[in-house]
């Protein structure tokens, strides 16, 4: 009995030693690497309504599959989002007890709670919204998310999901309310996702002009208007027509940056007679042809719902081009005209130079 | 006569000259930056009503607006300009709205200022004409019927309003102002083609999301505190949409019950040895397992996508749940980014098999 005893516990000792230095160990070893589930969707980003307080709207949704070998298991749920920042990224309140936004229309929305889809097949459901007959006139958004399976094998197991959003416009009137923070040349090398206001660009010429509006009203808004810049002698070298040509929205309580290219790929296709196909390279920003100096931009845009006042924003904004190579030049220019005063000063004084002041006859040489 | 020495004369020296000319031209520049913004009063309280925004449908419009008569040359008003255009903004020139046609249009009410006919109707253009009389500042309303609205759900258009004191919307305009609107689809419309975002995630994946290697996982294999386990994925992402797509990295960091090898909250590099996770998109040189990752291969026709800052250098990793970690700007056929992971353990990490889930989201911008 000692025996067996003495040989459990070194049996027990040698199995903690071993556990004790085995390595973090992944999850289940893989025995292949054939996808054992589709993580591939194509779905529709973005929905627009208008509903008539209690009115429903019915509307189909089309998921595809673009695993061919795989189906595609999906789950299916309504979430909240707001901005993120100045930009049209949403922040998408992921988790399950999240409150309700102001805004949302999942109390509204009618919606399946999963979906499944042979390899390479695309699928149709249908969903509903219902507007109570005592909502408010405004603007309600909510996102539909597309969650894909995930595996249990592995270190990292991958979802890959979608997101659709909808927006829903409820008629009558509303509150309007957008301010203008800010208008002027924005650099930015990346068509806008990331950059910054420039009062005096130096680094190139500023390829975007941007405004930022704030909107502290109860509805989205998408302002439309015209962008005119023009050179420090008055003549237009810019017109830029359609300001929000993505139809980039502010949310409710947003700041955003609308920002816009003063020249693009198009633009300059068609300025040298050419003609550009299926709108390519309508948002992809040149850098503009622009002289060193001082330009003007002029903004005018406009915003109102259906049914509500049409309100107009105007601003005029100044910032200069001056490139290092300019700024150098004119460094060597403004040196070369203080040394021409100073030798045309010294020669005058030379000139001066044992004259004396006689009172009521001036000047006169010394004798 | 007295006799007076000549004042002395200090010269500035060139250099003073210069820092001088400097000067002014600096403080020139800077005297004119910055914006104001106020608002252009023309036609007072405009806007437009439209019964059914639902596009191509013929339905009724109701223009409103109050004349204004401060510091205008005449008040007496003969007829109105009504045109239809894309663009809201007087002076540039007009596009008609796709689909648009006010040519059948019938003026079947007027409030306010009254008195009105149609004089002409082009597709996009509609003149009212009347006795030229003088206008009260009174809230006007004029009402359409048989207006059909475009068909282009992708973009607001306007109606350029402009009165004149003469009968035919000739000579010098007194007042002017737009009024904007858009036509949204309340139900679908089976003949348009919408918007589509395609995504996927795989260990390899190909721009079209048609062809997925290596499943819908990833593996570090075993941990040891000298060594940096790495692995890589990827995930591709296209849109025709007009505001791109955006995509975010969402999941705890690795775990092995309650044992948690925390994840780097900013760029760091990888250090053995150290308890780290992190992710970027970028290719990476160190950990020195070989090339770890690639750059990201974006769209060959008007390329917009961007890794973002925080994940966007090589060799230094971090993972912060729910960050933004790539994005396009606009329209894009297809850009597939290889995800780096590195996991570094400690010599004390407690024993276990640590795990993740990383859900990728990609939704479209607004």
């Amino acid at each position: 009995m000692k025996r067996l005893s003495s040989f459990i516990s070194a049996a027990l000792s040698v199995l903690l030693l071993v556990v004790s230095t085995m390595p973090a160990a992944a999850a289940t070893q893989s025995t292949s690497n054939v996808a054992n589930d589709s993580a591939g969707l194509s779905i529709e980003p973005r929905k627009n309504y208008v509903i008539n307080p209690g009115q429903t709207v019915s509307d189909k949704l089309t998921i595809g599959n673009l695993d061919t070998s795989s189906g595609l298991s999906l789950s299916l749920q309504m979430i909240d989002f707001t901005y993120t920042d100045q930009s049209g990224t949403p922040k998408l309140f992921l988790a399950a007890n999240a409150p309700l936004t102001a805004w949302s229309l999942k109390p509204y929305t009618t919606l399946p709670s999963s979906l499944d889809i042979g390899p390479g097949e695309t699928k149709t459901i249908n969903y509903s919204i219902t507007i109570p007959k005592n909502l408010g006139a405004g603007s309600y958004y909510s996102a539909i998310i597309y969650r894909s399976g995930t595996s249990n094998e592995g270190n990292v197991a991958l979802g890959a999901s979608g997101v659709t959003l909808v927006f829903v416009s409820v008629p009558g009137t509303v509150n309007e309310n957008l301010s203008l923070q800010k208008f002027g040349a924005y650099e930015s090398t990346d068509n806008g996702v990331t950059g910054s206001y420039v009062y005096v660009a130096s680094n190139g010429a500023p390829q975007m002009i941007a405004y930022t509006l704030k909107n502290a009203g109860n509805v989205t808004e998408e302002p439309a208007g015209t962008i005119t810049l023009k050179n420090m002698f008055g003549k237009t070298v810019g017109s830029i027509s359609k300001t929000n040509d993505t139809q980039a929205l502010a949310l409710i309580g947003q700041t955003r940056l609308f920002a816009t290219c003063i020249e693009t790929q198009a633009s300059q296709i068609t300025k040298l007679g050419g003609v550009t196909v299926d709108n390519q390279g309508v948002n992809t920003c040149v850098t503009p042809h622009l002289i060193p100096g001082l330009y003007t931009a002029k903004l005018d845009i406009l915003y109102g719902q259906n049914g509500n006042p049409t309100h107009e924003i105007t601003s005029t904004a100044h910032f200069w081009y001056l490139p290092w190579w300019f700024i150098l030049v004119l460094l060597i220019v403004l040196i070369l005209i203080g040394f021409g005063i100073w030798w045309l000063q010294r020669k005058a004084r030379a000139l001066v130079k044992g004259t004396t002041y006689h009172s009521g006859s001036g000047v006169s040489r010394r004798r | 006569m007295q006799r007076l020495k000549r004042p002395r004369v200090s010269l500035l020296p060139h250099h003073t000259v210069v820092v001088e000319l400097l000067f002014l031209l600096l403080v020139g520049a800077f005297f004119v930056l910055g914006s104001k913004a106020s608002a252009v009063i023309r036609f007072t309280d405009r806007m437009l009503y439209i019964n059914s925004a639902i596009p191509g449908a013929t339905t009724m419009y109701q223009v409103s607006f109050t004349y204004n008569n401060t510091g205008v040359y005449t008040t007496t008003v003969g007829s109105i300009d009504m045109q239809f255009c894309e663009d809201p903004i007087p002076d540039d020139p007009c596009v008609a709205p796709p689909g648009l046609d006010v040519s059948h249009a019938t003026l079947s009410n007027q409030t306010g200022e009254t008195g009105f006919s149609i004089l002409s109707e082009t597709g996009n253009e509609i003149v009212l004409t009347r006795s030229p009389t003088a206008a009260n500042e009174t809230p006007s309303v004029y009402t359409f019927d048989n207006i059909v609205n475009p068909t282009d759900t992708t973009h607001s258009f306007a109606i350029r309003l402009s009165d004149y004191p003469t009968t035919d919307a000739s000579g010098q305009l007194i007042d002017l102002g737009s009024v904007i609107s858009e036509v949204t689809n309340s139900i679908e419309i089976d003949t348009q083609v919408p918007p589509i975002l395609i995504f996927c995630v795989a260990g390899q994946v190909n721009k079209g999301c048609t062809q997925e290697y290596g499943g819908n996982y990833t593996d570090l294999g075993d941990l040891y505190p000298d060594v940096t386990a790495a692995t890589t994925s990827q995930m591709a992402a296209a849109t025709n949409a007009t505001n791109g797509f955006v995509i975010t990295a969402n999941g705890p960091t690795i775990e092995a019950g309650t044992h948690v090898i925390p994840a780097l909250a900013t760029p760091t590099v990888s250090a053995e040895g150290n308890n780290q996770f992190g992710i970027n998109l970028v290719a990476n040189d160190d950990p020195d397992i070989g090339p770890l990752g690639s750059n990201m291969d974006d769209s060959d026709v008007a390329p917009n996508a961007v890794v973002m800052p925080n994940y966007d250098t090589a060799n230094e990793y971090m993972y912060n749940d729910g960050d933004v970690v790539a994005q396009a700007s606009g329209v894009n056929l297809g850009t597939i980014f290889t995800v780096s992971y590195i996991v570094n353990n400690a010599p004390d990490l407690h024993p276990g098999v640590y795990t993740t889930t990383i859900t990728y989201i990609c939704s479209g911008r607004f």
